[in-house]
């Protein structure tokens, strides 16, 4: 029900996520100011409790740092640290539940290859 | 004028060994449970859990058998100073007996005993919910109904305010509007909120806390989300789910059983479900706050 | 305790609006018409307090109630409750009094009378009746229904006797009740037994006030 939040995972976490997707995006460049825990609880008509549980996740890891009295901003290289993790988090989860299906439906590692292999020379991967 | 905020500092309304018979049927047992200052809390349970007797009792609207409600550390009953800290905003019925006083004699009468009243925000509520002022209480829709408790509870202003139902009737626009300028609120003043509902997942992300009640009895209490995920469903094959689950000595609180595939609900850590989803074969999925509930409170309603 | 004293002052004047425009009407009635109607009024007038007040406190839990649910201490509530109860049927009867004196200064043949020792009686029975009637609305559930309807039929016999009392003495036809007053004997005995009623009702309701619980 809330914009873009879905009810089947923990809301903090889709928050965290959100804000994730922005800087790996380039909406959020270094040093530039995320939405405060008060317009992120507005905009989706969350708890700001559950808010600010989203934004410290990504203060703990090292991907905002907080500007005293004013807000909560990017840290330098938190986009290239952020695609370091998620294609870590790539490798592990969705290859792996990626080939899992493959091999419930049968296929050959070759068939395989040249499925993805396709794919992408279709998507325009260098 | 709304942010005009002079209100006492909400402080804990606690439980202590509360219990309540009517007549032999026993409501609450031993009941023993504290609401932080300034958070927002839901309060869930089936029907005829004792939801609105315990708020009524935290209150001092409702008499305990045994125990005593506390606030502040200072007993609720007949506790004058108390009692103006508090509100607890029933869900009213054609039937309530304060339904034959028209919408506006029941405001004054907010304005009149409540001593952090706001006007004004009363005024600007009765707009947005375009209340009709002359009309009395028993001729108005039950989401009306749920709009004078509403208004007269957020413009009572008290530190600490109970609602019991406060979605009852309201359909879905109205129901997010409410907890929208219920969040405004909140933001403004810090007050504590008590919300019981029925209608759990959409009210989820609003509440900080969550107290789960069964049969008279807290069965759980704690923050929305660390609950939440200490659940999950586990599905695959029967006798593969079976034996995965007892190496580990875990009892599933849910079970449902298609042909050879079986789906469990588990209570654990996040470690036990990272064990469980390398296995290959299983599936681990997430719950929402509205499948715990089911999975704690659904007893006797399993299949297979 | 400022504010609910001005909560039940204004439920106060709401009901005596209705007295003093029906004590009006009454007096006028008699004054300017012929109507027997008015002059079988005018006779009742003394009984007002035994069953207008009454009347009105048979159908008050909501306001009653209404301050409990606004958080106000029960004890307070209760206190406001009697001193309005008190205050209704006190004024009743000091209207009832002044619309029988105008009555009797503008018609020749009105005899009702009703002299002081004729008041502690209406003011002992009209007591019993209030507090009765606001009793019936707070017995709890097993008993409510029959008390409240016990109550109603009460108050419904006390009015058609008032009229019945009324119309007879209009008529002139002597009856051995009048005087009535507190000195005689039989008046004496029901004077105390309404005041023990009433001050039983008082006791009897605080009791399930109380701990009395907002009904759904």
């Amino acid at each position: 029900m809330k914009g873009t939040l879905n009810d089947q995972s923990l809301i903090y976490r889709q928050i965290a996520q959100l804000l994730e997707d922005g800087i790996l995006r380039g909406e959020y460049p270094a040093d530039t100011q995320v939405p405060s825990t008060n317009e992120l609880a507005r905009a989706f008509n969350i708890n700001p409790a559950t808010a600010a549980k989203g934004i410290n996740r990504l203060v703990d890891e090292g991907l905002l740092y907080k500007r005293r009295g004013i807000g909560m901003f990017v840290a330098p290289g938190a986009a290239e640290e952020l695609r370091k993790r998620r294609r870590e988090d790539f490798a592990r989860t969705q290859v792996k539940a990626f080939v899992r299906e493959a091999k419930r439906l049968g296929l050959t590692q070759q068939e395989l290859y040249s499925l993805v292999q396709a794919q992408a020379q279709e998507e325009e991967l260098p | 004028m709304t942010n005009n905020i002079s209100m006492p500092a909400p402080q804990a309304l606690q439980a202590a060994k509360l219990c309540k018979n009517y007549g032999k049927q026993t409501v609450l047992k031993d009941l023993d449970l504290t609401f932080e200052p300034g958070l927002i809390y839901g309060l869930i349970g089936r029907n005829g859990a004792g939801k609105t007797t315990l708020l009524g009792i935290l209150s001092g609207q409702n008499f305990a058998t045994g125990g005593q409600a506390l606030y502040g550390g200072q007993p609720v009953w007949e506790n004058s100073a108390v009692l103006s800290n508090l509100h607890f905003a029933r869900e009213l019925s054609a039937s309530s007996e304060l339904a034959t006083l028209s919408v506006k004699r029941f405001l004054q009468a907010g304005k009149m005993f409540c001593p952090c009243w706001n006007q004004s925000f009363a005024e600007e509520l009765v707009q947005k919910f375009e209340l009709p002022m002359k009309k009395m209480i028993n001729r108005l829709s039950r989401g009306q109904m749920s709009m004078v408790s509403i208004t007269a509870a957020l413009a009572s202003r008290a530190p600490v305010t109970l609602l019991d139902e406060p979605t009852a009737g309201l359909d879905v626009v109205a129901r997010e509007r409410f907890y929208r300028i219920l969040l405004e609120e909140y933001q403004r003043t810090g007050r504590t909120f008590v919300i019981s509902t029925h209608i759990i997942e959409e009210a989820a992300s609003v509440f900080e806390k969550v107290v789960i009640l069964d049969e008279g009895k807290v069965v759980a209490d704690q923050d929305t989300e660390d609950l939440v995920g200490q659940f999950r469903y586990i599905s695959g094959p029967a006798a593969l789910l079976d034996s995965a689950l007892a190496d580990r000595g875990v009892t599933p609180l849910q079970t449902q059983v298609l042909g050879g595939h079986k789906m469990v609900a588990v209570r654990g850590s996040e470690e036990l479900f990272d064990e469980l989803a390398a296995e290959d074969g299983l599936t681990v999925e997430g719950m929402n706050l509205q499948n715990v509930f089911v999975a704690l409170c659904g007893h006797g309603d399993e299949e297979g | 305790m400022r504010n609910l004293l001005r909560y039940y002052a204004n439920n106060f004047l709401q009901y005596m609006a209705v007295v003093v425009v029906f004590v009006a009407l009454v007096i006028l009635g008699s004054r300017y018409t012929p109507l027997s109607l008015f002059e079988s009024y005018s006779y009742m007038m003394p009984s007002l307090g035994l069953w207008l007040a009454p009347l009105t406190m048979a159908g008050c839990r909501a306001t009653t109630s209404l301050p409990i649910y606004f958080g106000v201490r029960r004890r307070n509530t209760f206190i406001g409750i009697q001193i309005m109860a008190v205050a209704m049927v006190l004024c009743t009867l000091a209207l009832a009094a002044v619309g029988m004196a105008c009555i009797k200064m503008w018609t020749t043949d009105y005899s009702v009378d009703l002299g002081p020792e004729g008041l502690p009686v209406l003011l002992a029975a009209s007591l019993a009746m209030t507090e009765l009637a606001l009793l019936a609305q707070y017995v709890p559930n097993g008993g409510k229904q029959r008390t409240a309807s016990i109550m109603l039929v009460l108050i419904m016999i006390v009015f058609a006797a008032s009229i019945t009392l009324g119309v007879i003495k209009a008529v002139g036809f002597p009856i051995p009740l009048f005087p009535v007053s507190v000195l005689r004997p039989g008046w004496g005995v029901f004077t105390a037994v309404c005041a023990l009623a009433a001050v039983g009702g008082v006791a009897l309701t605080w009791h399930y006030y109380r701990k009395a619980v907002i009904r759904l």
